[in-house]
């Protein structure tokens, strides 16, 4: 089964299409992986709880999350990662990247 | 090493450059001859890029027609979610050449490409 | 054999952070022994122009010809660059104004995975 890896860089409340992640992802591994704007799902309770309910993991670049003024406040799945490691989530651990 | 390429066309017509742009680098593809398939696939507002009557001459716009025709000349492939474009504009006739799929379809697309870029 | 990382750039150097984005996983993927190549296509063109001075954000330009000679393929469209008034001999050292046809091809052949950056 192919995984893939949505990434995202727009604000959750800009015009996100999940429901790509949902119809491209079904039956998928799938995890998504924020930059820029796309980190304030980390901290927007609803909007967070509705990107996770789409994707089995989460990942957030930590340096765009501290520049926010939410260092350390990724919870649940939410991730912090660095560059290497989102090298690492593109490079070796997901078929095919999406960015939405 | 890569052979196949997904184009996911997500934007409408004529509003921004991105079908055309992204048509275009599908057609390099296949004209370069190092990649055996290049597709696309139609999502979203990129579904009403299908719409047989668009009339680009209307704003001055290089057309999306053109751009499809130009890709069935070197065998790529162009789906479109039947369902998305016609929950936006209802039934209306689709360019020649547009197959008209369900998600399943575009799962299946999804897997059988090696690399998936977004336009 | 290393893995390749194609990074395909569609936004410009200072519309958003996009471009720096770009930058931070390429040096993260050459400091772990990956190959990169990175494709500027539309605005993304504008990252490779030279002369970029930025007086408090960082410099794009210079972060990039920095990368190149460290092993970085930086690569932008050539159609896109003539639309915008770019033109060969204006780029930053070690990168390269091409086309989709002979270099975004080649890199998607040669790539393992790829990352679209893009609005």
């Amino acid at each position: 089964m192919t995984s893939i890896l949505f990434v995202m860089l727009k604000s959750p409340h800009e015009n996100v299409n999940l429901e790509l992640v949902d119809e491209l992802g079904k039956g998928s591994k799938k995890a998504a992986l924020l930059f820029e704007d796309a980190v304030y799902y980390a901290v927007d309770k609803k909007q967070g709880k509705h990107l996770s309910e789409h994707v089995d993991e989460v990942f957030v670049m930590a340096d765009d999350l501290a520049a926010r003024g939410f260092k350390g406040k990724a919870t649940g799945m939410f991730k912090e990662i660095d560059y290497p490691e989102a090298v690492d989530v593109i490079m070796e651990r997901y078929d095919r990247t999406v960015t939405i | 090493m890569t052979d196949s390429i997904l184009f996911i066309m997500t934007k409408p017509p004529y509003g921004f450059e991105e079908f055309f742009a992204g048509a275009r680098a599908s057609l390099a593809m296949l004209a370069s001859g190092l990649i055996g398939r290049s597709t696309l696939l139609l999502v979203g507002d990129g579904t009403l890029n299908a719409v047989a009557s668009q009339d680009p001459s209307a704003v001055k716009m290089p057309s999306n027609i053109e751009a499809i025709n130009d890709l069935a000349d070197f065998e790529g492939e162009v789906y479109c979610i039947a369902d998305d474009l016609k929950s936006r504009v209802g039934e209306v006739q689709v360019i020649d050449g547009v197959k008209m799929v369900s998600w399943d379809k575009a799962r299946e697309l999804v897997s059988e490409h090696q690399m998936i870029t977004t336009f | 054999m290393a893995k390749t990382m194609v990074i395909h750039l569609r936004t410009g150097s200072m519309m958003s952070m996009d471009s720096n984005v770009a930058v931070k996983l390429a040096r993260a993927a050459l400091e772990k022994g990956y190959n990169v190549h990175m494709f500027g296509y539309g605005e993304g063109i504008t990252v490779i122009k030279e002369g970029q001075d930025p007086k408090r954000f960082p410099n794009v330009g210079k972060e990039i010809g920095e990368l190149a000679a460290k092993g970085m393929t930086v690569v932008v469209c050539e159609t896109c660059c003539m639309a915008r008034g770019i033109h060969r001999g204006e780029e930053v050292k070690g990168t390269k104004v091409g086309s989709l046809t002979n270099d975004f091809s080649k890199f998607i052949k040669e790539g393992d995975k790829m990352i679209t950056i893009a609005r």
